[in-house]
């Protein structure tokens, strides 16, 4: 234990690298490259299921996870140290003094245009984006910059669309949920929860690219640095 | 290809549960939107397609696995979606033709709850386009039914000091209500409403009267700060009276009744509010002074019918106490009650409904026998009233328990027993039925005999099916009128689960319409099973 600790206290910059290649390797898969979430859970936001102290989170990454996907990762104990503390570098949010713009003229931008009109923050807004209610708390500055300009770059999963043609011509398009080799989940643009057998499909298009346009033509960069401050500042418990 | 995106989305569009829905569940038969299927409590489906003639040929359809045992859900099927909870306290949204997932959301639990018995969740309420869902962490939370993204989320009470939900919420008009589990923790019970939109409490009864209050002198001294009395069954709603019905639990501590003494009310009672206000209109205890943590969280199942000449509304109740009841649901008076299993603590009930006790009944140090044992006679699984029958169909145990009495002293978010007991004894089991009873009489129509006891409450249909399940994981269809046996398969499970001596069943049957088909889901082990016509 007590060497654990001292692992952990010794953390280095050549440590967090080693750290983040192995995370690279090991668990990006399922939790996402910056620990933002998908076949497993959101790692970047603070909240861990199955205890949150270092000790707790080497145990997890060291046993796995009865009864779920999570396998065990067996290495030494200075290699799982690098893991978790590339693990919680994930959660670094930005401080005040790093923000890049104005959070208030970010958030009357934010309202002011057609955010909300897709995406969640709080009680308010859609269903089609990502929840924004605390997306400070899951995503560097760097990325939610990238999401705005260039929204294809990294379209998680959930976000990818489809479009499916039945025999009869008529179409639904929506966000592709899940599919196999009989049938495909998606949730139209209507916010129906949809599930169709391929059989009676007689087209299914798929696409990577964002339903989301680029704002990089529509805000100035001033304006692009006020929305992505005022969105960082979104942190878990913030808007409950 | 690129899809330009015209910000047009139509939220309006996807499904929407309204008061009217609910208040009208029978007339849309192939929906299941509420815990017991409809606002009175009867878990009885109008569906006819599956018929006693034809239930033998049912086949799988589809399974949906789980995390963890003890499936204690009801989930809901409405506008051609499954929502269900899955143990501890997530949620899934799949396609009820195939069994496939649309969405997941999983609950981030402390590691430290308060769950005396399991870490359950027994479902869902919903209203417009949202989920509501109690947590292990005792908040509520309303998801986006679309997507699962959390729209708010509350504290109901700090599970620390012993509070966890475990029981679906009940949306009623633009409210969702929420009852508190912890009895076993000396909690202090309450029902609260929350604005559905917002997450705003509009009202909270105390199951335990404070100070001034009438009923506060029912508790010795202090007790009643740490009287128990939760909530942790989803109630009854009767629209036309504006009534919400709900049963209590037990006092806390559960077998050591001498620091409160006193009838201690409301637990072990129906309570009726008003629904607006959470004004208490009426209440019956069914225990005054309870000793042998007999809950009374039943699902209460109203019905409006003649009662010596006169059009009633009337409360159907059979009691973890061993003994049915039918109440007035006007008033809370007392019309009848009965044992309707063996029972050997009552000489019976007063003209009141008040029980006679027999003496030597309380727990002592040493232990005393007593029928029924402590887990009840019945519990929380659902019993299902059928209109088309006339009958009232439940699970229940015949047997008797070992009670014992010791000393807690309370500490905030531990258990507070005071004594133990011993539901199985092994010189004698007891056994479990599924059982028919004559709601005006409490006589018994018919059993189904079983050697386990059964946890998982009953389903019937107007075709005059009953679905019920068994303590070792049998999934049963029975002719309504006789309890003969029409198909039976081994699900699988026993030994998984927690109390009761690892059920494999704890959840009753749903049934619904998709497309024109006809299908019922039975959950046991960690899966949920649904079975159609080929």
């Amino acid at each position: 234990m007590w060497g654990l600790l001292f692992a952990m206290l010794q953390t280095t910059a050549a440590d967090l690298a080693e750290g983040r290649e192995l995370y690279r390797l090991r668990c990006a898969e399922c939790h996402g490259g910056e620990g933002e979430g998908g076949r497993g859970p959101n790692l970047a936001d603070g909240v861990f299921y199955h205890g949150d102290t270092d000790a707790d989170l080497s145990r997890t990454i060291q046993n796995g996870i009865t009864g779920t996907e999570m396998p065990g990762f067996s290495g030494s104990e200075l290699r799982i140290s690098q893991l978790v503390a590339f693990i919680r570098s994930l959660n670094r949010a930005a401080r005040p003094s790093e923000l890049p713009g104005d959070p208030a003229r970010g958030e009357d931008l934010f309202r002011g245009s057609d955010c909300l009109s897709c995406h969640r923050l709080g009680r308010e807004g859609s269903f089609a984006g990502p929840d924004l209610s605390s997306v400070g708390s899951r995503r560097p500055l760097r990325h939610l910059r990238d999401a705005l300009v260039d929204p294809s770059r990294d379209v998680r999963p959930r976000y990818r669309m489809a479009s499916v043609v039945d025999a009869a011509g008529g179409s639904v398009r929506g966000f592709l949920l899940d599919e196999d080799r009989h049938t495909i989940q998606i949730l139209d643009l209507d916010g129906f929860l949809r599930s169709f057998s391929r059989e009676k499909l007689a087209r299914v298009e798929t696409s990577r690219e964002s339903i989301m346009p680029s704002y990089a033509d529509v805000f100035s960069d001033g304006e692009l640095n006020d929305l992505i401050s005022f969105l960082s500042t979104r942190r878990s418990g913030a808007s409950r | 290809m690129r899809f330009l995106l015209l910000l047009l989305l139509a939220s309006e569009a996807s499904a929407q549960v309204t008061f009217d829905r609910l208040k009208n569940a029978s007339s849309e038969p192939g929906s299941w939107l509420t815990y017991s299927g409809n606002y009175q409590g009867w878990r009885f489906s109008p569906l006819r397609q599956l018929t006693r003639e034809n239930v033998k040929e049912l086949r799988l359809a589809w399974v949906h696995q789980m995390r963890d045992a003890q499936i204690e859900t009801t989930p809901l099927v409405v506008d051609g979606v499954m929502y269900l909870t899955e143990p501890p306290s997530d949620v899934a949204a799949l396609d009820p033709e195939t069994g496939r997932v649309f969405w997941r959301y999983r609950r981030s639990l402390p590691t430290d709850i308060r769950a005396c018995c399991g870490r359950v969740n027994r479902g869902l309420a919903m209203y417009g386009d949202k989920l509501y869902l109690g947590t292990l962490d005792a908040h509520l939370l309303a998801l986006d039914s679309r997507t699962g993204d959390v729209v708010w989320d509350v504290e109901v009470a700090d599970y620390e000091h012993g509070y966890a939900i475990t029981g679906a919420p009940l949306s009623i008009k633009d409210m969702v209500l929420t009852g508190i589990a912890g009895g076993e923790y000396g909690i202090r019970g309450f029902l609260d409403a929350y604005d559905a939109e917002t997450g705003e409490r509009r009202w909270r009864f105390e199951t335990v009267p404070g100070p001034g209050e009438p009923g506060n002198e029912s508790w010795s001294g202090d007790s009643w700060k740490t009287g128990g009395a939760p909530t942790w069954v989803t109630g009854s709603y009767d629209p036309e009276s504006n009534l919400v019905v709900w049963g209590t639990g037990n006092p806390a501590p559960d077998w050591n009744g001498d620091a409160r003494l006193g009838d201690n009310l409301y637990s072990d009672s129906a309570i009726a509010l008003d629904a607006d206000t959470g004004a208490l209109r009426w209440h019956f205890q069914f225990v005054p002074h309870d000793v042998h943590d007999w809950d009374a969280v039943q699902v209460p199942v109203l019905v409006d019918d003649e009662w010596e000449g006169e059009r009633r509304k009337l409360v159907y109740w059979g009691n973890r106490n061993g003994f049915y009841y039918v109440l007035d649901g006007t008033t809370g008076r007392f019309l009848f009650g009965a044992p309707y299993v063996k029972q050997t603590w009552a000489k019976g009930l007063d003209e009141n409904g008040r029980p006679i006790r027999l003496p030597g009944i309380d727990p002592t140090e040493k232990g005393v026998v007593v029928w029924p044992s402590a887990l009840g006679a019945t519990n929380w699984f659902s019993p299902s009233y059928n209109p088309e029958t006339g009958l009232f169909y439940l699970a229940a145990w015949e047997g008797p328990g070992l009670y014992v009495k010791g000393e807690d002293e309370y500490r905030p978010g531990e258990p507070f027993y005071g004594g133990r007991q011993v539901a199985i004894l092994e010189d004698e089991p007891g056994h479990g039925v599924i059982r028919a009873l004559d709601p005006r009489t409490g006589r018994k129509v018919w059993d189904l005999e079983l050697v386990g006891k059964p946890m998982a409450g009953v389903l019937s249909t107007a075709s005059r099916l009953v679905f019920a399940g068994s303590h070792e994981g049998y999934f049963y269809a029975l002719d309504g009128d006789t309890g003969a046996e029409l198909f039976r398969i081994y699900l699988g499970g026993d030994g998984l689960g927690g109390i009761g001596g690892g059920a494999a069943m704890y959840a009753a049957a749903v049934t619904y319409e998709v497309k024109g088909k006809q299908y019922v889901s039975m959950s046991s082990g960690s899966a949920l099973f649904t079975f159609a016509l080929p």
